[in-house]
């Protein structure tokens, strides 16, 4: 019984981190993390935003929704454009 | 063990405490999902966790408060994972916390019941272990309401660059 805890101990750790490393690369949290950091840039400078920004804005939002992700290396890709880790 | 009356003042103090922060967090403006998940369910453990001292015998006692911790560490991982919820810093460090207090407990047992059959020879042992274990408790109950205003590392913050 006291084994058997001690076991869960060491299996729900080994659990917590296999999670953790697949939350780093899977699409679905990643993207939802750019389009918050998006808005966080944006929130800076507003007239940029109004000026520069609008059309842009669509289009990016419907290709993170669309775009093939895939990382190799430390290096994400999206799409045509590179990201390095 | 502590007083009988005097541990049924601490679990009320706990439970009352568990619930305003679980009230409160619904106020705090930087609440998250992953906050509001852990806090629901240590709320959860404390509750059934005061049936559960009754239930287990000397044998099975400490070896139950484990269960019931690190349950609470499974099922919050469950509930991420399913509802594909991000892990917070905070939650992370709750985390610990819990593994930390699973283990003074199943330590504790290993002394109680494999070398001894009563607790008067640890009985400072256990003392140090309850204190150990209440404020981990109180460490956990503060980082419910203020760890999630702590700023850490932005995880993209390259990106701007």
């Amino acid at each position: 019984m006291e084994f058997i805890l001690w076991a869960v101990i060491f299996i729900v750790f080994f659990a917590v981190f296999k999670a953790l490393s697949f939350e780093k690369v899977n699409k679905v949290y990643y993207e939802k993390e750019l389009i918050k950091r998006y808005f966080e840039i944006k929130n800076i400078n507003s007239d940029y935003r109004v000026k520069h920004l609008k059309e842009w804005e669509v289009q990016a939002k419907s290709t993170v929704e669309n775009i093939e992700t895939s990382t190799e290396n430390n290096v994400i890709y999206l799409g045509s454009s590179r990201l390095t880790k | 063990m502590i007083d009988l009356e005097l541990s049924h003042f601490i679990a009320k103090f706990y439970l009352l405490a568990y619930f305003v922060v679980f009230i409160f967090s619904f106020v705090n403006r930087d609440n998250n999902k992953s906050n509001l998940i852990i806090v629901g369910l240590a709320l959860c453990r404390c509750i059934f966790g005061q049936s559960s001292k009754m239930l287990f015998d000397f044998y099975t006692y400490y070896l139950g408060a484990a269960f019931g911790c690190l349950l609470c560490i499974v099922l919050s991982l469950l509930a991420h994972l399913f509802f594909k919820i991000k892990h917070e810093k905070s939650t992370l460090f709750i985390y610990g916390l819990y593994f930390l207090i699973a283990i003074s407990f199943l330590v504790i047992h290993r002394v109680r019941v494999v070398i001894y059959d009563t607790d008067e020879p640890i009985m400072w042992l256990i003392n140090i272990q309850s204190v150990f274990t209440l404020t981990l408790y109180f460490l956990s109950i503060c980082v419910f309401a203020y760890g999630t205003r702590i700023r850490w590392n932005l995880y993209f913050g390259r990106l701007s660059s």
